[in-house]
């Protein structure tokens, strides 16, 4: 699971892994250790107008800003609409 | 709740639906003693409402403001062209009891306001929130929360759409799934009428199991549509305890939980 056990790398590197998450069916890269509201942002959307599925809960927004992508995370984002 | 009777025409024009398991005279008796408010009746409502006529519900009163616009006819199957410029809700009203005479339908040409909206929800035993606005959908909800009726929230834009059922005290409401809305230009986005029509029979299909008991409705489920790759997905929308919203009823509600189908009472 955590491959920095098996073959020590420098934390510089270490910090700097890209680590890969599935947005909305789709693979998606990222940086390590990044907030959700910044990825929200990061892929164009207002993180205010949004809802997010993570890991098959909707996820209340006051934990937002306390949730750090991780590696294998899955994310389906759901934009607000009102046409009828 | 007050069973009404079935007339010999009501049996015969409703015997397809009532012969599905799990239905029979009784869900369609319920139909007939249930009202249903639609506010928007657009692509999205008229439709709605066009599918809730002709299963029999017993009283519909439709809301919506504004006149027939020719570029409406993409979607607006209740209309005819010759109807341009005048106010869409009467021939909605009008095509519905050509459809099904044995159904009460009232009609108003105006939109959901924090003036009208208590009267209207406390004259129905739910709603369907078909509003192309946010203004609207939150009044609605709002005043569904109020008076404890349950609400079929459904919405599109382009290709997706959204659809849940909020009772309230019991499930999110609109303002926990969605507590801040955006800017919204109501004419901005590209609608198919295919599109609209789908959303709208799923809408209506929520309203008929609510009432009947049928099969199981969108409870604390928010289901996601994208048409243009036809996924369907079912989520988990956050029930927020202290919702500004809806956080009072869910306390009363724990003395008085709900179990559909409804408790159907006639004003």
């Amino acid at each position: 699971m955590n491959y920095a056990v098996i073959k020590p790398m420098s934390s510089s590197s270490e910090a700097t892994r890209p680590i890969t998450l599935s947005v909305n069916g789709e693979p998606h890269q990222c940086a390590p250790n990044l907030y959700l509201p910044d990825l929200l942002q990061q892929l164009g959307m207002n993180p205010r107008l949004v809802a997010v599925e993570y890991n098959g809960e909707i996820l209340h927004r006051q934990f937002w800003e306390a949730t750090i992508m991780q590696e294998g995370d899955r994310l389906e984002i759901v934009t607000i609409v009102g046409g009828g | 709740m007050t069973m009404l009777n079935l007339t010999p025409t009501e049996l015969e024009r409703y015997r397809r639906q009532i012969m599905l398991p799990g239905f029979g005279e009784e869900a369609q008796q319920r139909l007939k003693a249930s009202t249903v408010l639609v506010t928007g009746v657009g692509g999205l409502g008229g439709t709605a409402a066009l599918y809730l006529a002709v299963a029999g519900v017993g009283k519909l009163i439709l809301v919506r403001g504004g006149k027939l616009r020719l570029d409406d006819m993409n979607r607006q199957v209740l209309m005819t062209q010759d109807w341009v410029g005048k106010p869409r809700v009467f021939q909605a009203m009008a095509t519905l009891r050509a459809l099904n005479p044995d159904v009460e339908i009232e009609a108003l040409c105006e939109y959901i306001t924090p003036e009208n909206v208590d009267r209207l929800v406390q004259s129905s035993d739910m709603a369907l929130d078909c509003a192309h606005n946010f203004g609207e959908r939150d009044v609605l909800n709002a005043a569904c929360v109020r008076w404890g009726k349950p609400m079929v929230e459904a919405a599109m834009n382009d290709m997706e759409a959204y659809l849940t059922t909020i009772i309230p005290g019991q499930t999110p409401c609109l303002s926990c799934i969605f507590p801040e809305k955006p800017n919204w230009d109501r004419r901005s986005f590209g609608v198919l009428g295919a599109v609209s029509g789908t959303l709208a029979c799923l809408t209506a299909l929520e309203a008929i199991k609510l009432i009947t008991g049928l099969g199981e409705p969108l409870l604390s489920q928010l289901l996601t549509i994208d048409l243009s790759r036809l996924e369907f997905a079912k989520r988990r929308p956050y029930h927020d305890p202290d919702c500004p919203v809806c956080g009072h009823a869910d306390k009363q509600a724990v003395a008085h939980p709900f179990t559909p189908p409804l408790l159907l009472t006639r004003g």
